[in-house]
């Protein structure tokens, strides 16, 4: 029970990024699925649960869109800014991070200096200041 | 392990098209002249003489047996319509999208590539087996596709399970032979037939060198392709749900236009964009009222409990047609159609398993919900992402809503339940992927900045309407997960489910979670916000066996 789905993996990394005093990332799906498909081809054990689809002109991840909905859902991110341009964290991303889910990966062995490292590609590549 | 998967699949798939492709017994003679098809959503559907000859063919013949949206005719039941129907609307909205290209510049479409494309609309949903996207969802599930779908061909581009199986049936051996049949038939006409594009097609890639023509593939593979036109409106009109939606002004707008990054794509106008608009409100709509609808997903996972029960008892197979499967393999399902599903109920006796399941669903006799989860009904909204999760289309999630169903029979204490009746079910949320690939022409002094075209600037559809807050209005108040069970284990399955979601999870349910799906008494649990509860479990998170300790917390 308790396995980790690519939620978690999400969930992880944008609390990594949210560590580093991040407030925002892009909402760009662009620029989002693209980010995540280029640190998944560099680490794909940790992302070995996301595919991309590349049938229109940027690769495209179900699980990505499915993982950000969830966390949209769960109030832990949130997207209710005048043009939606960007995801802000709330508290409530880092305190699940520590209860619930670092535990969840350390548990399923997940790689999270791994994670630590996507967290800083992406938080150079997704901040939205 | 994965090559060897490949091959496997197309091994199953050349000898599935052998028989619905090239078993000589069923060929049709090749007609001589083009037809016309009466559709009662767009009227009249004009057919090539040879898409006639592959329309008759048994590959597509057996769509007529595959419903387009699963049992949701049980609770609408004007939704009878099937995929067979739904395929003739695409291949009418493909010359639809070509033609009101053509018009507005340099005819980007050839005759030949007109000719493929309209194939690859007619061949696009030849590999759907039967309820669609049902049974999908259960063989997209098992090993052999999961390798195959994961291995180097398809991971940089991965296809759904049926447009893999589409792209193989024809890129088959014996449909080769059946399209070199053609050509020589219809050389007058000059036809020429393009496997490999085709192939390609339904899975929405270009072939090598072509990558800069997206907008052949968004014929049938794209942001406003022909199959999204179709079935938006057959859905929508077969399940009574009224919809207006302005295609003429669609078709008046569209135009291939070139993007910064050299690729040629489908584009609209700006002052076009409101029938896109009326497209992505309607699959809302869609979603939440008929494929979401409590009772269509109850239906759906009685559906799943048969095939569930036949792919786990060793001495069990289904009879298909043209072969018996056991349903260990995807390309297994290929062989069924929904009229062989409910006809295997009839050659066993009534005491079998699997005719009182099949019969429950014939004759509606459906799961009822226990628990509804929601927004709306858990104490701890941070603990509800713990359940939502099991959305993920994963071997895990899936493994673990299983897993679940055991528990909760468990806590129910009854040999009597089984996890065979007992069913979690968490649904994805839709997806509007398409209006960040829709680009919207502007002029070129409109300040627009997202691509230049050489003529237009370009913005994404997501520019124009607030799709993110139908979204998220969507999830916040109309999205629903359930528990469900058969009527007279109601009461005992909801109690036990909030039991076990506390105790697994953390989460907490209120009232509204039984209320909502009808239950007597509904079991309220407030209070999970991190605490111990019961069974040495710590805020859902389940400790450490051998010490009853928390898990470690420390600093990556």
């Amino acid at each position: 029970m308790n396995a980790v789905a690519p939620d978690d993996i999400v969930l992880g990394v944008l609390t990594l990024i949210s560590r580093k005093g991040t407030a925002k990332i892009t909402s760009d799906r662009r620029k989002l699925h693209s980010a995540f498909l280029v640190v998944s081809r560099k680490h794909p054990d940790l992302f070995r649960e996301f595919s991309f689809r590349a049938s229109g002109t940027f690769h495209e991840s179900d699980e990505l869109d499915q993982a950000l909905s969830n966390l949209d859902a769960a109030e832990m991110i949130k997207r209710y800014n005048g043009i939606a341009r960007y995801y802000s964290f709330t508290d409530d991303l880092e305190s699940e991070y520590v209860e619930y889910t670092r535990p969840l990966l350390e548990k399923a062995h997940c790689d999270l200096a791994a994670m630590k490292s996507v967290a800083e590609e992406l938080n150079a590549e997704l901040a939205y200041l | 392990m994965t090559s060897s998967a490949l091959e496997q699949l197309r091994a199953d798939i050349e000898e599935f098209a052998a028989e619905y492709v090239g078993n000589a017994a069923y060929h049709p003679v090749l007609p001589p002249s083009a037809k016309i098809i009466h559709d009662p959503v767009w009227k009249t559907i004009r057919l090539w003489p040879w898409e006639v000859a592959v329309l008759n063919l048994p590959l597509l013949q057996r769509l007529r047996q595959i419903s387009q949206t699963s049992l949701t005719n049980y609770i609408f039941p004007g939704s009878t319509h099937t995929r067979f129907e739904h395929t003739l609307g695409v291949i009418h909205h493909a010359q639809r999208l070509i033609d009101a290209t053509n018009d507005g510049n340099a005819e980007p479409f050839s005759v030949d590539t007109t000719r493929n494309l309209r194939l690859a609309a007619l061949l696009h949903d030849c590999g759907h087996c039967c309820f669609s996207h049902l049974s999908e969802s259960i063989y997209e599930a098992y090993p052999d596709m999961r390798a195959v779908l994961g291995g180097d061909e398809y991971r940089e581009n991965r296809p759904k399970g049926h447009e893999l199986f589409s792209s193989l049936i024809v890129q088959s051996a014996a449909f080769r032979k059946f399209a070199k049949e053609l050509e020589a038939r219809y050389v007058e006409a000059g036809l020429k037939i393009d496997i490999d594009r085709i192939a390609n097609w339904v899975i929405g890639r270009s072939l090598p060198g072509e990558e800069d023509k997206v907008f052949e593939r968004q014929v049938i593979y794209g942001p406003f392709d022909a199959d999204k036109l179709d079935y938006i409106l057959r859905d929508s009109h077969y399940s009574g749900l009224p919809m207006g939606l302005d295609l003429d002004r669609l078709w008046a707008a569209c135009r291939e236009g070139r993007l910064e990054t050299g690729e040629r794509v489908l584009t609209l106008h700006q002052a076009s964009v409101a029938p896109l608009e009326q497209i992505l409100f309607s699959k809302t709509n869609l979603f939440s009222v008929v494929y979401q609808h409590p009772k269509v997903r109850a239906a759906e996972r009685m559906v799943e409990a048969v095939f569930e029960h036949i792919h786990n008892t060793e001495t069990e197979e289904i009879r298909g047609l043209g072969k018996t499967v056991r349903l260990q393999k995807a390309s297994d399902f290929l062989w069924i159609t929904d009229d062989v599903f409910f006809a295997e109920a009839i050659r066993r006796p009534q005491d079998d398993p699997v005719h009182k399941m099949i019969h429950a669903i014939r004759y509606r006799r459906m799961l009822v919900r226990a628990l509804t989860i929601s927004k709306d009904t858990v104490a701890d909204v941070t603990k509800y992402r713990r359940v939502r999760k099991l959305n993920n289309k994963t071997e895990s999630m899936s493994e673990e809503k299983r897993k679940l169903a055991a528990l909760i029979c468990k806590e129910v204490g009854d040999d009597r339940l089984t996890p065979a009746d007992v069913w979690i079910d968490i649904p994805g949320d839709p997806s509007y992927g398409e209006a960040d690939q829709t680009y919207v022409r502007l002029p070129i002094s409109s300040g627009a900045n997202t691509s230049t075209g050489k003529d237009h600037k370009f913005k994404t559809l997501s520019d124009f309407f607030p799709i993110n807050y139908w979204n998220e209005l969507f999830k916040n108040h109309r999205w629903r997960g359930h528990v469900f069970c058969p009527q007279e284990w109601q009461q005992k399955v909801h109690n036990a489910a909030v039991k076990v979601l506390e105790r697994v999870y953390g989460v907490g349910f209120n009232d509204l979670a039984g209320h909502l799906s009808h239950v007597p008494v509904p079991l309220v649990t407030g209070d999970c916000s991190g605490r111990p509860v019961a069974d040495g479990k710590m805020g859902g998170l389940v400790a450490e066996p051998e010490t009853g300790k928390a898990l470690t917390r420390e600093e990556p």
